[in-house]
Order: C-alpha cells, then structure tokens, then sequence
C-alpha cells in the first residue's frame, strides 16, 4: 500500500503568474547521476516505484548502485506466526516471491554497472541452491564491493546438510584460465570477485579453505563477517599482505581454531574466545569476544599472551604483555552466584590507553546472590585513560560493586558511568506476560540497589547514569 | 584567502582552508589556476553565498555533532528552485557533504509520497499512456505492494 504523507509546505504546487499555468519540471533538470544518487538514499522498492513517473525515469533506478533485497517486514511477520500450518504456507509462498524478485531485478540488470552493494538476507536453504549461486555470479561479474549474504536458517543450530553450501570452484576457477563452454559470466566474475571489500555470510555453510581464499585473492577484502556456519572448523588470518581489518565470527559452533597472526587487523570480534589464537597483532584497536568456559579470565589471558611481546619499564616487568592499541573492550561474562569479577582488572591494566569498557552480565536471574561479603580489593594502577564504563545486566551483587569501586579508585580521568540493569542478552524468542513481568520487577530492585549502593561514592564531575 | 567569481558577476572572499571543502577548487589551487580568483561559471551568486554559508558553518563548528545537525535540517528549509541550485553547485563544486544533505532532502520527500503525489510537488509530466503506465506498475508489481 502506498502511504499518504501531509505535503511539506515549501513543496506544494504552485502556479506561476499566468494564470493555469503549472512551474516548470525543476527535478529533472538535474543530470542522471544526481537522480540516481537520489535514489540510492531511498529503499528498491521506493526506488522502484520511481519509474512509473514518467519516461525520463523509466529506467533510472536500474542504475543504482546498491541493490538491498530487504524483507524485514516478511520476516517479522513469519516469526510471528504460532501455528506451525500457517508458517509453513506462508514460508513456501513468500520464499518463492522473493527468490522471484531477486531474480527479476538482479539478472535483469546491466551486467556492466559495477555494483557496490549487495544484500540478500531472506531464510533460503539450498534447495534454492542454483539461484543464490547465479546470483552470485552475477554480483561478482559486477564487480560487487560488499556483499552480504543472510539466508536465516529454519532450525537452530541449523543443520548443515540443508543450509546453502558456498562453493567458491564455482566462480573462481582457481587455475585462473577460463575454459571453453563456461559463459561470458563466469569469466567476468572470475575477475570480479577480487574487487571486494566486504563480506559477510550468516546462517549458510562456508568452510575456512573457502575464507582463506577470499582473504588471500581479494587485495581490497578489509571485512569479513561470518555467522552460524557449522561447517567452519578452522579459520587463519595470517600474513601482512591481507587486507583485512575488520573480523568478526560468531555462532559457529563447530568450530576448533581461530588463528590470527602477523596481520594488521584493527577490530576483532568472535563469539568463541575459547578457540582464539592472537600473535603479533599491533594494530588491534576494538576487541569484543564471548566464550563459553568456566575459566573465563584464564582463557582469555592465555590468547592475550600470544599478543606483544613482553614490555619492560624501568625494570617492572609487567604481569601480562601489554595492549597498547587496545582502546575499547567489551567483555560477556555469566558470572554465577556471587563470584568476584575483581579478576578481569589484570587484563584492564595490561591494557594502558583503554578508553572505553563495557562488561555485560549474562547470567540467570535465578544463578545470581546477592549477599553482604568483604569487597575484594585489586591493586592500585592509575587507569590514564578510562573515560567510559558501563555496566550492563547490573544486579547489584558484591561483585560488581567491588568492579564500580575500583574504577572509581584508578580510573583518574573517568568521565561517565553507566549502569544498565537490563538483561543485555538480545532474546529472539518472546517472552510471556508474567516473564515480563517478572524482569521489571527484577530491572526496579536492581536499579534501587545501584542506587542505594553507588549513589553517594560517585564524585560530582562523572556523569552518572542509572538505565 | 581565495576569491571566488560567480556566474552573474558576484564575487565572495573566503579562507582557503575553508574552500577546500570543494574538491574542485582544491584541485584548482593545487594546479595552480587560483592565482588572482577562481571563475565559478556554473554557480550563481545567490547559491554561492548559500555554498559558503554552510562549508564555513562546517569548518568553524567541525566538532560540535549537535549544532550542525541542526544547522543542516534549517539550511535544507528552502524552496524547491534553490535547492536544485544548491544540488547542482555542491554536485559541480564537489562537496559531497553538501551533495548527500541536499540528495537526503529530497529522497525524504519522495519516500512517503505516491506517484501521483510526487509528480505533484516536482511538477513531473506523465507522459504515459494509461496502457503503458498500467503495464509498468504490472512488470514492478512487487515495489507497489
């Protein structure tokens, strides 16, 4: 449905001074490219709906150079859906008008235009297997820039045999000569692909061997995004010569090793810390990780070691290798029960120009005590940098008191504190009305006990902030 | 300090860390072609006094998030006519800040509208015949739902 929008008053029609006489066409004085570039701010299908308007825009938006098949909507309302008949009709039926519309303005399209940005993010499975890889080969004769691909698996964790299977031989023949009865197509994306500079697949199956490739035959590739492929086992980003500087694994469930070493990465961020191996990264500048062990600040420090080699400074040796791009660090902890987080402090202080830290607190309403025991005390270290702290899922527990007290105490230039005593977890699933109920409850005591607990040790010129 | 010429015989000082904001007269420094002013043949008057207003606003307030949002949302409140000018002359001049503000505007207006309605407020003449309109709309069918 079109929507229907009160017109801005300096845009209304207006006649000139002969009467019955409309203003002349002033937008499409303007050049093409400045139409397309118009059109590139709105969505394809607001772009779309543009060449109806007259023939001078019949085939402008065909021009644009960034194609985001968006189906949020769809997607929104198919999650919803209880009953199990309604969504399996509903999936087979809106799969097909999607793979339809994907198909129509993707192959249609001028296979010269370079296209800069590509996303298809709608839950296919390879069943569609033909299609996504025409489509692919399609944006990399293209030249695509960034490519993103979401195909939202059904099951979770999704099984593998299902899921699309990126098959990089397909396109990329890796003796690099074309043979004889492969299209016009193949060969344009056999050179195209490397014109990439982002990449990002979620919910399909794509092996390390196939990462690998794209990083070492893409010199421009600087991100690379993978999530919930359960047949990644191994991935190594390693050697000066690749580009990336953005690396980001998550979900991958099946997998044994992440290795990056020598490389010139800036941000990293991976759900498996547990499975991490750092060496020689000097330009490291954002770290978020998550893992799942007992022994969380073990794990951790062990793949921080890998880092830097050891600083010495007027013969103190410092107890960890020293982190000295490290500017911003979130960390996830399920600290159960009551148990002292005082630990982590060691790897903040290995970290000298940290500027910002975040820790978010997943754990259980039900795993979580509070109780009045002896605040733990780390030792004294000035923080020359600390601006920012914040902590989310704040309950109001001994522990992360003694956190708040000690960044009080070392954190010298501490601009603002923020404690946040929601659940930081993003939950898929909805929640019942006695859930939520139960959470509010649960958010009010907590945000009391921040209260009363913070309150009055937080000096006037930090900016405190209870969510 | 750069002088700047306009189409129509204005002339405009203003401070060369401040024009470079416009790749085209940066380039034109570069090469040397800057020495008693730069013509701007393309460029009005009016529009370039709006140009200057908003790469000096830009220069002076770089860091102040907050103040040139809303700089930016007043300046953009012209009428339809000056903001093609403006569109125009940021496209020739090369800024792309300016070019992206201005483009964003008028994406804004054509985003809630229908097709009848922006061909309304731009004044575009529908030169379709109801059959071809009909079987546009058909082949597009999945941007009109």
């Amino acid at each position: 449905m079109e929507s229907r929008a009160i017109l801005a008053t300096g845009f209304g029609p207006r006649k000139c001074a002969k009467i019955g006489q409309p203003l002349k066409d002033q937008i499409s004085r303007l050049p093409d490219e400045i139409l397309v570039y118009i059109l590139s701010c709105l969505t394809l299908k607001e772009a779309a709906r543009t060449s109806v308007l007259s023939k001078r825009w019949i085939d402008l938006w065909r021009s644009m150079a960034c194609l985001d098949f968006d189906a949020s909507k769809v997607l929104k309302k198919m999650f919803s859906i209880s009953s199990w008949g309604r969504y399996a009709d509903f999936v087979r039926k809106e799969r097909c008008k999607y793979v339809e519309w994907v198909d129509k303005v993707l192959l249609q399209s001028d296979k010269s235009l370079a296209l800069d940005d590509l996303r298809v993010a709608f839950c296919l499975d390879n069943f569609y297997g033909d299609k996504i890889h025409k489509w692919l080969q399609h944006a990399f004769a293209r030249r695509v820039q960034r490519l993103e691909l979401n195909l939202f698996a059904d099951d979770d964790p999704p099984s593998s045999q299902e899921s699309y299977t990126f098959h990089y031989e397909l396109f990329c023949l890796s003796s690099g000569q074309s043979q004889p009865g492969y299209s016009e197509i193949h060969h344009h994306a056999q050179i195209g692909f490397k014109s990439l500079r982002a990449l990002s697949l979620k919910s399909l199956n794509v092996t390390g061997e196939v990462l690998e490739f794209f990083l070492i035959n893409c010199p421009f590739l600087e991100r690379l995004v993978v999530e919930a492929s359960s047949v990644l086992i191994n991935l190594r980003v390693c050697g000066p010569s690749i580009a990336l500087k953005y690396l980001e694994v998550c979900c991958c469930l099946m997998l044994q090793s992440i290795i990056v070493s020598d490389t010139n990465l800036v941000s990293l961020k991976t759900t498996e810390a547990h499975h991490l191996v750092l060496q020689n990264v000097p330009m490291l500048v954002n770290v978020w990780v998550s893992g799942n062990s007992r022994n969380l600040v073990r794990d951790v420090t062990s793949w921080l070691s890998c880092c830097l080699s050891k600083l010495e400074e007027k013969g103190i040796v410092h107890e960890l290798p020293q982190l000295t791009n490290l500017k911003e660090f979130v960390l996830i902890a399920s600290a159960s029960k009551d148990h002292s987080l005082i630990g982590f402090t060691s790897l903040i202080r290995a970290s000298p120009n940290l500027e910002k830290f975040v820790l978010k607190l997943e754990s259980w309403w039900d795993d979580m005590v509070r109780r009045d025991r002896k605040l733990k005390k780390a030792a004294s270290f000035p923080l020359q940098h600390l601006k920012v702290v914040e902590l989310l899922g704040y309950y109001g527990r001994r522990s992360e008191l003694e956190l708040v007290e000690y960044f009080l105490e070392n954190a010298i230039v501490l601009e603002k504190l923020i404690i946040d005593p929601r659940d930081p977890r993003n939950v898929t699933w909805p929640k019942t009305r006695k859930e939520r109920k139960q959470e509010k409850k649960q958010e009010k005591l907590a945000r009391i006990c921040a209260k009363q607990q913070i309150e009055g040790l937080i000096p006037s010129h930090i900016e405190f902030s209870i969510l | 300090m750069i002088v700047l010429n306009s189409s129509d015989g204005a002339t405009f000082e203003v401070e060369e860390s401040v024009a470079v904001q416009s790749q085209t007269i940066k380039h034109m420094i570069e090469d040397n072609c800057a020495d008693t002013s730069i013509p701007l043949p393309n460029v009005n008057g009016v529009t370039l006094a709006r140009v200057l207003e908003y790469i000096k606003k830009h220069a002076e307030a770089k860091d102040d998030e907050e103040g040139l949002k809303s700089f930016d949302a007043e300046f953009v409140k012209v009428d339809q006519a000056s903001l093609f000018e403006i569109i125009l002359a940021a496209n020739y001049l090369d800024i792309k800040g300016l070019l992206d503000l201005t483009c964003q505007t008028v994406a804004d207006q054509i985003k809630d509208l229908t097709v009848e309605e922006v061909r309304a407020i731009f004044n575009i003449m529908n030169d379709f015949t109801p059959e071809e309109e009909a079987k546009l709309r058909n082949d597009h069918a999945w941007a009109f739902e």
